[in-house]
């Protein structure tokens, strides 16, 4: 399930930066770029935040959240 | 076409149909946009689940719109978006008029169905500041039609202003802020806004600030 | 070295960031004012930026009472307007109407973050952003009067006016000030801050962090520098219109604002609606001078 939701995360993610990318290569005329910027920019940051999120940061970090500090009252 | 080419650098196209001139420019098309994109939202959303806590009790509470009603004021919700692109788009002012205050009746229309008194007597009070403002609105456009004979804002664009005109325009205002529940009208709307149900609460107030934002212009296009 | 032609795409998306960095600076010179003013020592300028950067790695958790998809989109839907309004003012000299436009649905996001997630807190600070919405009385007073001084709203011409015939804040003094009280109620720890006020925890924002939270405050850092800039070029157009004026001043403004908000007080719900209310009124006092 953990590893659906971030492959989905990523195919998202490269489909709301895909337009921009392409628009800058195809220099898309002016009302159109506006258009893919105020739609694009938001959710690309979005996606490609949720898919830095779920990145394994350093091995010590992750030691960390292995490690139960607190059992419970 | 003069007024509306100074407010908005360029029109994009219009539909010549007699007296009546819809027109699209970048605008009311990045209103056109914004109504869609969010009465489609708005009408996907699932209502919300309200926490609700009370004195006495140790516990906290959730709940939520129950099928019929969320049903009922999805349907509300999404005729209170395709009033509001009538509202931005139309080029004539009885038009404009007439789709303000179909805003009116679906927001009251959204809160009609919710099972509590404060909510309730919230949309009568607004129902009835609603009522007394419909005067206004359509005196004042029955005024500015008296005076140029033309209801279209693309010929009243070019018509220049004076008093009677000014008199229309200040009854316009008065006519579409009691309808919208803008500023001073809006004590209604806050109470209104204790309803459950999230999507359809916002889309009122979605539909007033674009009713406020479309009136702007049109105050601008006349005189 | 070769620079993209203004108006394409790369031109538009390089001008974006680099208006998200300074506005961000803006933001962390202003926080750095409060403190010392305070007598703190405060964070480092560039802290908001780093604020905003850290939220993009942490963890997101959508609560169980939140309307999806509301609650993920309408965050996602106010910073689009802000990039809308970036695009349409700065980079293009638009209409300034579409401005207007996204200042409202802005008010709206405002409102449906605070509804969308089901918590008192937020529907609280929602609630507020409606009572608070009468900010947008000096909104139409302000281009009121300009397009009655000016016979446009197209933000390249307003420039040229006031190029030709000066300031517009020498005509229209009171409009300005109640523009900035406007501006005012959109920085950080500012005295109209009734939405996101501590007596309601973070008032809409209270629910949001993680990675919609960066995209969140990408959304603010945005809008604020739009709203510095419209202000900076609708009154002061025929002063500052070269780049590093308007960046000069913008920084100047800031420091007036970090002051202010230094300074005072939350004011209450009523009140903070009543001051509004009184700058809206002052500036209609201005049309008897045109």
């Amino acid at each position: 399930m953990k590893i659906q939701k971030q492959t989905k995360n990523r195919i998202l993610a490269v489909l709301t930066t895909l337009p921009i990318l392409i628009g800058i290569i195809l220099n898309t005329p002016l009302v159109i770029s506006v258009a893919i910027l105020t739609f694009f920019v938001p959710p690309s940051t979005y996606y490609l935040g949720l898919v830095l999120m779920a990145l394994p940061k350093s091995k010590k970090e992750e030691d960390e959240r292995e490690k139960i500090t607190f059992t419970g009252y | 076409m003069n007024d509306i080419l100074d407010l908005n650098s360029y029109i994009i196209g219009h539909v010549l149909f007699g007296d009546i001139v819809p027109y699209l420019t970048p605008f009311s098309l990045a209103l056109v946009i914004t109504i869609v994109v969010f009465t489609i939202f708005l009408a996907l959303s699932k209502p919300e689940l309200r926490s609700v806590t009370r004195f006495g009790e140790d516990v906290v509470r959730t709940t939520t719109v129950g099928k019929k009603e969320a049903k009922f004021r999805r349907f509300m919700t999404i005729l209170c978006g395709v009033a509001l692109i009538g509202v931005v788009t139309t080029g004539d002012i009885f038009n404009f008029t007439l789709f303000v205050s179909l805003v009116g009746i679906t927001n009251v229309g959204i809160f009609a169905v919710v099972k509590d008194t404060h909510v309730l007597d919230a949309a009568f009070q607004y129902g009835l500041v609603m009522m007394i403002c419909s005067l206004p609105l359509f005196g004042g456009v029955a005024l500015i039609l008296a005076k140029t004979g033309t209801l279209s804002l693309g010929v009243l664009a070019g018509i220049p202003g004076n008093p009677v005109l000014n008199v229309g325009r200040m009854l316009l205002l008065v006519g579409a802020v009691g309808e919208g529940a803008l500023a001073p009208f809006f004590a209604t709307k806050v109470e209104m806004i204790r309803a459950k149900g999230a999507p359809y609460i916002n889309m009122m107030h979605l539909s007033s600030l674009m009713v406020f934002t479309r009136l702007i212009e049109i105050l601008f296009i006349v005189g | 070295m070769i620079y993209p032609a203004a108006g394409s795409m790369l031109y538009m998306l390089l001008e974006l960031i680099t208006a998200f960095l300074f506005g961000g600076l803006l933001l962390g010179l202003h926080r750095k004012i409060i403190a010392r003013i305070q007598g703190r020592p405060g964070p480092p300028i560039v802290q908001h930026l780093i604020h905003t950067f850290k939220f993009y790695i942490k963890e997101l958790t959508i609560p169980e009472t939140s309307s999806m998809p509301l609650y993920v989109a309408i965050v996602l839907a106010l910073s689009a307007v802000w990039v809308l309004a970036f695009l349409v003012g700065p980079v293009l000299l638009g209409p300034f109407s579409i401005i207007i436009m996204c200042y409202a649905v802005h008010k709206v996001s405002e409102h449906g973050i605070g509804l969308a997630s089901g918590s008192p807190y937020t529907k609280m600070g929602s609630t507020r952003a409606v009572l608070s919405a009468t900010a947008e009385m000096p909104l139409i007073v302000a281009p009121a009067l300009v397009f009655f001084k000016t016979h446009t709203l197209v933000l390249s011409d307003i420039i040229n006016y006031q190029i030709l015939h000066g300031s517009l804040f020498m005509d229209l003094p009171l409009a300005a000030i109640a523009t900035f009280i406007l501006l005012l109620s959109k920085t950080p720890f500012n005295p109209f801050g009734i939405v996101w006020g501590k007596d309601i925890v973070s008032g809409y924002k209270t629910e949001h962090f993680g990675v919609i939270r960066g995209v969140m405050m990408f959304g603010e850092i945005l809008g604020f520098f739009v709203l510095l800039w419209c202000f900076l070029t609708i009154f002061f157009g025929g002063i500052f219109n070269t780049p590093l004026t308007i960046m000069l001043t913008m920084i100047g403004v800031t420091i007036i604002l970090g002051f202010i908000c230094a300074l005072t007080p939350m004011i209450a719900p009523y009140h903070s609606v009543m001051i509004q209310w009184i700058f809206a009124l002052l500036a209609l006092i201005n049309v008897l001078f045109i």
